[in-house]
């Protein structure tokens, strides 16, 4: 019966004092309220450049009509063109946002690799 | 000693897991954008930090951190001190006498942790645990504005678990005298199925309790963006992958070891697995059209917390009892605690999500109905339609018992008549979604999209009407190739895309499609499995054959072009029961050429002799299987009574089921990243976890 007291007397100290221990000495750390919104900026680009990819690859496979390429296809980049600037805000880049769009653009379709030729030269050409 | 020490254990868990939802939930009052840290108002609690939220915040959020990875030790301790007791026929504690013995194979006798109650509800714990470890320690530098309440509410949920644990239904309670030997585990949960397939059932229900935390989260922290959203759709991708593999291995069983020649019965417990399966498939569908446009934003926070309640009130429906089931193996008093945490849960998420509507506006709006975020609302819609009939079934014989008095039960006819219908519109949708492209596809993309595929549906609809004068099955099996053709077309057109732009050879193309755009294509494998396990469902609900024949050792019986000849009866003797195996030779009726032989058989175990198991007589081809099982004999077993099935088309649902989840994997399976191109993500922001220590 002592030997379990004891036991689990130790077992609980040792879960405690782990438990609280940040309290007593919490971890020295910035956080930034902006950082958050970066974050959410960085995460819509990419699903802008994303939307960008999707669009051009169902374009591609013959899922969207040209006139329809064309109108969102525009949207879709402004969006991103939009959200880069404010990102810009926080971090100012070095490139010009529309070498910049083209690059970020470039860099998910590099990974992609799905598309057909059409897709590819239509993008480069607006 | 050591079982009391588990005891305390879980006391000791118990205490810790509430301290830690309470730091968690202040932490995320603190944090970034935090309500308190706003107003200031903990200045003045904290003078230890010189008055400085911001190092309360990082304590006490590093706390509720801490507090995640000790209760899962202490859990994990516990769950060890059952297993060695298991292990070691330790019947002096009452649920180790209740689901065990000497005699039973070391293999079930591990397995008997989730074989009853008590047991079961502390292996949930544990999973529960390992689950909010990992996504602690995933998102420990990341998601530092949710991460907070994401720890409060699932240590909340730990708690509730704990509760049940300490005070309701404790694994280690003692009984008076040591018996002898224990009272034996279920006859029927000695298979081989069971002893993984309620593992893959509670990992799929345990881990939807990840998504439901970082919704609370999401609407705690007013961080209604898209990264909770990106985050999230993995985290439900994972445990609706264990939760499909988890019903189907339930299906596997029942249709090899409960011996009634089909594997779907519509029971409450194989609903209560159904039902957050359908509401997690509806929300992984439109969860994608929030990523791509921003909307839908309610529905999607009401479909997590409505699979999460789903998985709750499905096991307050079949561990408390109020409806029966077959497959109920663990009834104890636990259900007001079940129907309190669920009352708490609805309450308050929905109070929780009627406060932040302001903060859920739809971005954008769907720009028309031929769009692919249009098939995917209509596919919603029609979730949402099959969860709430199923839902209905289920519950009818309690509504009905409180309302005329009597209990009327509702069987399997009635779910197939009226969700049949409903599934037949579900997988037309599950062909259009994917012809179609986003935002909005013309009159002339629609033509090309659909030409090749309607054309491989309606050509083949003659062809099943020679196999059935039923529209039904005849319309369900021309969908199904037309889905199926969809999917064909689409790798055939992604693949061909491949081989032009980089002249690769068709399986490397192939290969290049998964790998590099899973998503959609893990997507498109598991809509085949899925059409595969529709085929069989069509196959075995209006094709089967049956009869029910008495034979004299050497006798025969002709079925479906199938002739089983009886040729005599053995008697086995195994650790724990008597096995009683009779042998047919099938052979095929037309030409007499021997096909195999096949085994029926009865098990009577020593501890239940009243409840023989039936082990089913299986000879599997993918065209049919021939199912036979063994109902009676005659003691010399000069005859013995069978009944007999040809099942057409059943191989598929395993086939199927196993495209579901590789289909899950290569969808879940993480993709080449572009580089940033200009920009490095800030320390702390990606939702990938990197080595930059900020919290914890």
């Amino acid at each position: 019966m002592w030997a379990l007291l004891l036991f689990i007397s130790v077992v609980s100290a040792a879960a405690i004092g782990y438990v609280i221990w940040p309290l007593v000495r919490p971890p020295s750390v910035q956080h930034p309220a902006a950082g958050e919104e970066l974050a959410e900026l960085m995460t819509r680009k990419d699903a802008a450049l994303q939307a960008v990819r999707e669009l051009a690859f169902d374009h591609s496979v013959g899922k969207i009509e040209d006139a329809d390429f064309e109108r969102f296809n525009r949207l879709l980049r402004q969006r991103a063109m939009g959200l880069m600037r404010q990102i810009d805000q926080y971090e100012p880049g070095t490139l010009q946002l529309e070498e910049a769009l083209e690059e970020e653009i470039a860099a998910f379709r590099r990974v992609g690799e799905a598309y057909s030729d059409e897709g590819r030269g239509r993008l480069r050409e607006e | 000693m050591i079982f009391d020490f588990g005891y305390l254990v879980l006391v000791l868990a118990l205490l810790l897991s509430a301290y830690g939802s309470v730091a968690g939930f202040l932490g995320g009052r603190l944090g970034p954008g935090g309500s308190l840290e706003q107003r200031g108002s903990l200045r003045a609690l904290s003078p230890a930090y010189g008055g400085n939220a911001t190092y309360l915040f990082a304590g006490l959020t590093s706390s509720s951190f801490h507090a995640v990875y000790a209760v899962t030790a202490l859990v994990g301790a516990a769950a060890v001190i059952l297993w060695y007791g298991l292990l070691n026929d330790q019947f002096q504690i009452a649920y180790i006498w209740n689901s065990s013995e000497r005699s039973l194979p070391t293999f079930y006798k591990f397995a008997a942790i989730w074989g009853g109650q008590a047991g079961s509800l502390l292996f949930w714990t544990l999973l529960l645990g390992l689950f909010s470890t990992a996504t602690a320690l995933t998102y420990r530098h990341t998601q530092r504005a949710l991460m907070p309440y994401v720890n409060a509410t699932l240590l909340a949920a730990l708690l509730f678990f704990l509760v049940l644990l300490v005070f309701s239904a404790n694994p280690f309670e003692q009984v008076g005298v040591v018996p002898p030997d224990g009272r034996g585990l279920n006859p029927l949960l000695q298979n081989y199925w069971m002893v993984i397939h309620p593992v893959m059932l509670y990992l799929g229900w345990v881990g939807l309790t990840v998504p439901f935390a970082f919704a609370v989260a999401a609407l705690l922290s007013k961080q209604l963006d898209r990264r909770w959203v990106r985050t999230v759709r993995r985290w439900t991708l994972i445990p609706w992958m264990f939760l499909s593999a988890g019903i189907i291995m339930g299906s596997q069983w029942a249709y090899m070891e409960l011996g009634w020649g089909g594997y779907w019965a519509w029971d409450p417990v194989e609903n209560a697995s159904f039902l957050p399966w359908l509401t997690a498939t509806a929300f992984l569908h439109s969860v994608i059209i929030q990523e791509q446009r921003g909307i839908l934003k309610v529905w999607n926070v009401t479909l997590i917390w409505l699979t999460f309640t789903l998985v709750i009130l499905g096991t307050f429906t079949t561990r408390s009892g109020i409806l029966s089931s077959v497959h109920s193996f663990a009834q104890s008093p636990v259900g007001p605690y079940f129907l309190v945490f669920l009352s708490i849960t609805t309450i308050g998420f929905l109070l929780l999500l009627f406060q932040r509507l302001p903060f859920l506006q739809g971005e954008n709006e769907i720009d028309s109905i031929s769009s692919r975020e249009g098939a995917f609302l209509a596919n919603n819609w029609l979730f949402a339609g099959i969860t709430f009939v199923i839902l209905w079934g289920t519950f009818f014989p309690m509504f009905s018992e409180i309302l005329t008095g009597t209990r009327i039960s509702v069987a399997a006819p009635w779910f197939n008549r009226v969700a049949g219908p409903l599934f037949l519109l579900l997988f037309v949708l599950m062909g259009v979604g994917p012809l179609l492209g986003w935002r909005r596809t013309g009159a002339a993309a629609l033509r090309r999209q659909f030409i090749w595929p309607l054309l491989a549906g309606l050509v083949s609809a003659p062809f099943f009407l020679f196999t059935s004068r039923n529209p039904f099955p005849v319309a369900g099996l021309s969908v199904c190739v037309f889905v199926a053709a969809t999917i064909v077309q689409e790798f055939v057109r992604g693949a061909s895309a491949r081989r032009r732009s980089r002249g690769e050879p068709v399986h490397a193309a192939l290969w290049g499609l998964l790998r590099r755009n899973g998503r959609r294509y893990g997507g498109y494998v598991v809509h085949f499995g899925i059409v595969l396990i529709g085929v069989a469902i069509i196959g075995n609900e209006f094709y089967q054959s049956t009869t029910h024949v008495t034979l004299a050792a050497g006798q025969s019986v002709d079925l479906a072009g199938y002739t089983l000849t009886y040729t005599d009866l053995e008697s086995r003797r195994s650790s724990n029961h008597t096995e009683i195996r009779a042998s047919l030779v099938v052979a095929d009726a037309s030409t007499g050429r021997a096909l195999g032989t096949i085994a029926p058989r009865r098990n009577i175990y020593d501890k239940a002799p009243d409840q023989p198991t039936s082990e089913v007589g299986l000879r599997m081809t993918p065209a049919e299987d021939v199912y036979v099982i063994l109902n009676g004999w005659q003691g010399d077993g000069s005859s013995a009574t069978f009944t007999v099935y040809i099942n057409p088309l059943t191989m598929w649902m395993w086939v199927g089921g196993l495209l579901v989840v590789i289909g899950t994997v290569v969808s879940v399976w993480p993709h080449p990243q572009p580089a940033r191109s200009a920009r490095a993500v800030p320390a702390g922001l990606s939702d990938r976890a990197g080595p930059r220590q900020v919290l914890a």
